[in-house]
């Protein structure tokens, strides 16, 4: 309806007014493997990116504190403001983790005591295979298919559950190095056909630098609960042969869902009519001496577990074309490996 | 000069026609007329007594006369039967009796240059009074359908006062016998303008018509021209839907609620959206009644539309200040719709033909001259037209739909009793595929008796009924759902209504009974997996009693005094929780749970509100006012989002949740120019309300079973100065209107998270200093009428950022403060011409196009500004324009 009253959103330059620099907290311990960081840096002036490397905060003494009473102290090797543990100190369910940090200037901070959550099993990732309509940045419909993926987890019905979500995927595509031509400058000046052996396969490895977040606010209750994750965008080329498809899920404390749903919000909201007003949630880092003062980001710990599954052409129900027609070797197609990855036959 | 030659042969042939037997005195009237000839009246006198009439049958032609008389003499009769007529009647002697028009006899003064329809007689111009007053009364009709006006001005000139006429038409004044000079007027008519000779004790009876016959322009706010000088009313404002009709509308669709706007003092939050702030009020302290019903929801299609069709509808009026004690509930103002009446006489039709909607009335009489109905019904088809003619790709699926139906019964059960019962539904759709749906329904009624207990007593009591249900739905999701929320209302109300010559009184009480529902969530699928939850509902009772005098001191001096008692209590069945701490927070714990069985008495409200308003007339053309209010509001709506949506939930004042409580002061000055061709006024007002109701950061409030927790109540301050210009006459009229006002809010809890920006003021988030509104008509020619606004307004206040941090490799927002910065200002201009194809006083059918284009040049004018770290752009601020183009119309209007 908007797009059709040709509503619009635009970029303004909107002249954001910095006054106070606050200290920002980024990290987590996870039960993955080691090390773990902390970041500390500064808030920044939004739209100057110059000030971007002035704000790593060094120098400063970053401990951890576990509840079974060991601390492990964090080390900056680089002066980047990046804190890491040691490589053998690994997160464990329900033990309990403060971060304390003193700065250069003499002032402490403390994090509250956050509690490892167990992530619970995920049963399996359901797909369905659907179209969604985006707004471009050039103010246009898109429209695109592909499939809406949900987790079934096996959580617990009588608690509140809260997820962080990453995922990858990976998908074999298909060229045509044997075409490959080049430009004879020297010779001929005309383009001559330079015919390569490798590779006309590759797999392509998608970082997404996407995340979600879920609850079980709509559906708790039940054995295994549904959450609707994100939507996968598929063209034909992804469908050479499946698409193999990771889902990361992190648990999350109830503050710590809040958290990361203001960092959600920052980057998927959309300022309309529907959305709420933007708020700040303040750190679970406090300076011990001034519980007022302002900090930001968020110390958390999380279990993290992942499951994987296939996507085959059957799934899909478009006519596919799964030849790039790309004639040269498929190396040149970005995140490309041309080894066979391990998972790739499991 | 031919008259006077008539009654002169006519004196001379009764003469010649002397008669003997039963004589005037004698005559007694026992019978029950029903709309008999007056000739065929005469001649059964005649017969049946030795009294003769003389006249010249062609006055009598078609005067009819009705009503039931035992034993009334022959002069109280004649009174009767001549009241509505330009008949007098002279006892010649104890036989005869002569009956003529009563300008004959008037020759004696100079009417030079008056033609006889310029001026009324009352009494006996051959039996004058003098030195004593003498009563006028009369009887004011809308001349198109013979409908006794109410509140229709009778002003008399001379005296600088005057009286409106009550639910009857009817009006009476005293004056002493004389020349003077009388205006009638009435918000929806014509105003007549005429001398008036008193001769005697008197009636007479005047019929206004409508304007469109006036070679003139547009008129915004009829009343009597001179009423924002003469009237004690200040901040208070009645649009005509007639003239409303005639500016640029969006999409062509004439839209009551959104004309409102255009006044100073009443703004919105942006473009599609529900709601009016006025005088720095949020959109749910307006109290928007249609007839007597309450409106949750005045909007189609999200604010696009206002949900009144114009066809059913007389006139709006909205109360900004010096709210009278009979009103209350809605601390900011109140907005009355009415409904209009049907035809008692003849049956007739109005409708329109749009690009989004098209729309019919039908009204006529059930009993002629008894009863009547009008039903309006509206229907849009933009689904129509996505589906048919635009095919766009993008908007398969997408629905955006609505449609209203109303009508009201008009009853004259007797001279004294009337009923009118109206009703109102509408529904509204929007879905956007795969992403998410909005439906609303409105369900409205109200019956009201009125009762004339004599002539300056006036009795009405009346029921109404609101219902507003909406849902949401959540489409995005493999899984959908919805969630149900609304809010429902029952009022019974009593008023009695005394005029005296120089007061209104009015007094009376009422009750309502609320039932909230604050949410409901299910699945919409058969095998959904969707846990239901449904929040209890709420139910609590609001009443009042109240007491309004309007006196009139003298000619300088008016006061209008008032005082309202509301009591408020909300009761079980329910739970309460209680939590440790004087006030909930989120990290607080309940400590109990208090159970409440049914009807029992959770926590009780009340309070006295005072009102008084003040009139000092400094000459005939220039006045001072002053008003103060008190008001109590008991609900709220509760909501986190800029403009009113679906997320927003209304709940009553409850065990947490205290009233709000309004003072608002205010003082103008009203001067008119030009025989009240040229209006100006300068208002300013202060308000202070207690209680306001605010969010916290980050605040949950959908099926939250523990909403006090996320909700704070502080202070609120507005205030303003409101400067008008308007020219009501001619062929060129309109306003210019300017605003600075400042709506600010102040919200200091007792932790952080209940208290918002350092507990230090700050704006609102419709808070708009200045607003400048220009809007005009010209009547081109008899056909063409051009209209045009124009309307700048600061921007409103927005949360930016202070700064932002990276987490995550996402640049997120610092926002610590609210509203601390403003999106970019506000303008539009908007036109239209209208062509009337029909000018004839007595068309059969009229009609008329309107070729309308609202935001001529086409500026994206913010909705909102946001902050937002794209994936694939650079983080920065965005802003969102709902409308980004100039939008043509045209539409077809017709009546017959």
């Amino acid at each position: 309806m908007w797009m059709l009253l040709a509503g619009c959103i635009d970029p303004y330059d909107y002249p954001f007014k910095e006054q106070t620099n606050y200290l920002v907290v980024e990290g987590a311990i996870t039960t993955q493997p080691g090390p773990y960081s902390v970041t500390l840096t500064t808030t920044r002036n939004i739209g100057n990116e110059e000030n971007a490397f002035k704000l790593r905060v060094q120098n400063a003494k970053v401990s951890i504190t576990t509840s079974t009473g060991s601390v492990v102290r964090l080390i900056d090797q680089d002066t980047s403001g990046v804190y890491y543990t040691s490589g053998n100190f690994r997160g464990q369910v329900g033990e309990k983790y403060q971060l304390t940090i003193v700065l250069e200037n003499g002032e402490s901070y403390e994090s509250e005591q956050v509690e490892l959550l167990p992530m619970p099993d995920i049963d399996s990732i359901g797909i369905e295979y659907a179209s969604q309509k985006y707004i471009s940045q050039a103010n246009t419909v898109i429209e695109r298919t592909g499939f809406y993926t949900r987790a079934f987890i096996n959580d617990p019905p009588e608690t509140e559950n809260t997820y962080l979500v990453n995922w990858d995927y990976t998908y074999k595509i298909f060229t045509h190095p044997e075409l490959a031509t080049a430009y004879d400058a020297e010779g001929c000046e005309c383009w001559v056909a330079t015919p390569k052996a490798c590779c006309s396969v590759c797999w392509v490895e998608e970082k997404v630098p996407d995340f979600t977040i879920a609850n079980d606010q709509l559906n708790n209750g039940s054995s295994v609960t549904q959450y609707d994750l994100f939507f996968l965008p598929v063209v034909g080329i992804m469908l050479y042969e499946k698409i193999y498809l990771e889902v990361t899920i992190n648990s999350l404390s109830k503050d710590a869902y809040l958290f990361w749903k203001s960092v959600y919000d920052s980057r998927y909201g959309q300022g309309g009519i529907f959305d709420s007003t933007p708020n700040t949630v303040e750190a679970n880092v406090y300076n011990v001496e001034d519980k007022d003062e302002l900090v930001l980001g968020y110390f958390y710990a999380s279990e993290v577990k992942t499951i994987s599954r296939f996507i085959h052409p059957t799934d899909f129900p478009e006519r596919i074309d799964s030849d790039t027609n790309y004639p040269d070797t498929c190396l040149f197609y970005p995140n490309t490996t041309a080894e066979e990855p391990e998972y790739w036959n499991e | 000069m031919l008259r006077f030659l008539l009654l002169t042969l006519t004196v001379f042939t009764f003469l010649s026609f002397h008669s003997f037997g039963q004589q005037i005195s004698d005559v007694r009237i026992d019978k029950k007329f029903e709309s008999e000839y007056l000739t065929d009246v005469l001649s059964q006198i005649e017969e049946n007594s030795s009294v003769k009439f003389f006249y010249d049958p062609a006055w009598l032609g078609n005067v009819r006369v009705s009503g039931e008389y035992s034993g009334a003499s022959l002069r109280s009769a004649l009174e009767d039967w001549t009241a509505n007529t330009r008949l007098n009647y002279h006892f010649y002697d104890a036989y005869n009796v002569v009956l003529y028009l009563r300008s004959d006899l008037l020759s004696t003064l100079n009417l030079a240059g008056l033609k006889d329809t310029d001026f009324i007689v009352v009494g006996d111009s051959t039996n004058a009074v003098s030195g004593t007053a003498v009563s006028v009364r009369g009887t004011i009709r809308n001349g198109q359908t013979n409908e006794p006006l109410l509140g229709a001005s009778v002003y008399v000139d001379e005296l600088a006062s005057g009286t409106v006429t009550n639910a009857a038409g009817r009006f009476s004044l005293q004056l002493l016998p004389g020349d003077y000079h009388v205006r009638v007027s009435h918000v929806t008519l014509q105003q007549e303008a005429k001398r008036m000779f008193v001769f005697g004790p008197g009636e007479f009876q005047l019929d206004l018509y409508e304007k469109t016959i006036q070679l003139e322009g547009v008129t915004i706010a009829g009343q009597a021209p001179d009423i924002n000088v003469k009237g004690i009313q200040m901040g208070t404002v009645q649009l005509q839907v007639e003239d409303v009709k005639k500016l640029p509308a969006f999409l062509g669709e004439v839209d009551i609620i959104k004309s409102l706007t255009l006044l100073p003092g009443v703004s919105t939050v942006g473009e599609g959206t529900t709601g009016l702030n006025v005088r720095g009020g949020t959109a749910d302290q307006n109290l928007i009644l249609l007839d007597k019903a309450p409106v949750y929801n005045t909007s189609h299609l999200f604010g696009f539309f206002s949900i009144f069709s114009p066809d059913a509808t007389d006139d709006v009026t909205i109360y900004k200040a010096g709210i009278p004690a009979n009103l209350g509930s809605r601390v900011s103002s109140v907005v009355e719709v009415k409904q209009k009446s049907g035809n008692k006489e003849k049956f007739g039709s109005q409708g329109g033909i749009g690009l989004v909607a098209s729309r019919l009335m039908v009204e006529g009489p059930i009993k002629e001259g008894k009863s009547s109905f009008i039903v309006a019904a509206r229907k849009s088809y933009v689904n129509y037209l996505f589906d048919t003619f635009i095919k766009v790709e993008e908007l398969v699926g997408n629905k955006a739909g609505f449609w209203d139906l109303s009508g009201k019964l008009d009853f004259s059960l007797s001279d004294r009793l009337s009923l009118t019962a109206s009703g109102y539904v509408s529904k509204d759709n929007f879905t956007i595929a795969n992403e998410s749906s909005f439906d609303y329904q409105n369900g409205l009624g109200s019956a009201e008796l009125g009762y004339v207990f004599s002539e300056n007593l006036l009795g009405g009591l009346s029921v109404a009924y609101s219902d507003y249900q909406y849902q949401l739905g959540d489409l995005q999701l493999t899984d959908p759902y919805k969630v149900s929320s609304g809010v429902g209302q029952l009022d019974v109300k009593a008023d009695v209504t005394k005029y005296t010559e120089r007061q209104t009184l009015q007094f009376g009480g009422g009750t309502t009974f609320y039932d909230f529902k604050p949410g409901h969530r299910s699945g919409i699928n058969a095998d959904t997996q969707i846990t239901p939850v449904a929040l209890p509902e709420q139910q609590s009772q609001e009443s009042f009693l109240y007491a309004n005098d309007e006196i009139n001191l003298n000619e300088t001096w008016s006061v209008m005094a008032g005082l309202r008692y509301s009591m408020y209590r909300s009761y079980g069945p329910a739970d309460v929780f209680v939590y440790a701490g004087e006030r909930p927070g989120r990290t607080s714990t309940l400590t109990d749970t208090l159970q409440y069985s049914g009807n029992e008495t959770i926590k009780t409200y009340s309070g006295l509100e005072p009102r008084l308003s003040l009139r000092y007339s400094l000459d005939e053309e220039t006045s001072l006012k002053a008003s103060y209010n008190r008001i109590y509001q008991y609900i709220h709506l509760v909501s986190n989002t800029t403009a009113i949506t679906p997320y927003d939930i209304w709940m009553g004042s409850n065990y947490y949740l205290m009233p709000l409580i309004a003072d608002q002061y205010s003082i103008g000055y009203f001067k008119n120019y030009d025989d009240n061709t040229w209006e100006t006024s300068a208002e300013v007002y202060f308000k202070d309300i207690d209680n306001l109701v605010d969010y916290k950061d980050g605040a949950d409030l959908v099926l939250n079973p523990t909403l006090e927790t996320e909700l704070i109540q502080g202070r609120g301050m507005a205030y303003g100065l409101e400067l008008l210009v308007k020219r009501s006459k001619g062929k060129l009229n309109g306003w210019a209107s300017y605003t600075y006002s400042r709506t600010l809010r102040k919200m200091e809890g007792a932790d952080r998270e209940s208290t918002i920006n350092k507990g230090n003021w700050f704006p609102s988030y419709y808070d708009k200093p200045h607003d400048l509104t220009l809007s005009g008509s010209y009547k081109a020619t008899r056909r063409w009428t051009i209209s045009s606004n124009f309307t700048y307004s600061t921007g409103r206040p927005f949360s930016v950022p202070e700064n932002g941090f990276l987490f995550d490799g996402v640049l997120v927002g610092n926002y610590t403060e609210r509203n601390n910065g403003r999106i970019p200002d506000y303008h539009r201009l908007d036109l239209a011409f209208t062509l009337d194809t029909s000018l004839k006083i007595e068309k059969l059918w009229e009609s008329s196009w309107t070729f309308a284009v609202y935001n001529v040049y086409g500026r994206k004018n913010a909705y909102s500004v946001f902050f937002k770290d794209t994936a694939d752009a650079r983080p920065t601020a965005y802003k969102l324009a709902i409308l980004g183009a100039a939008f043509p119309s045209i539409t077809y209007n017709f009546k017959f």
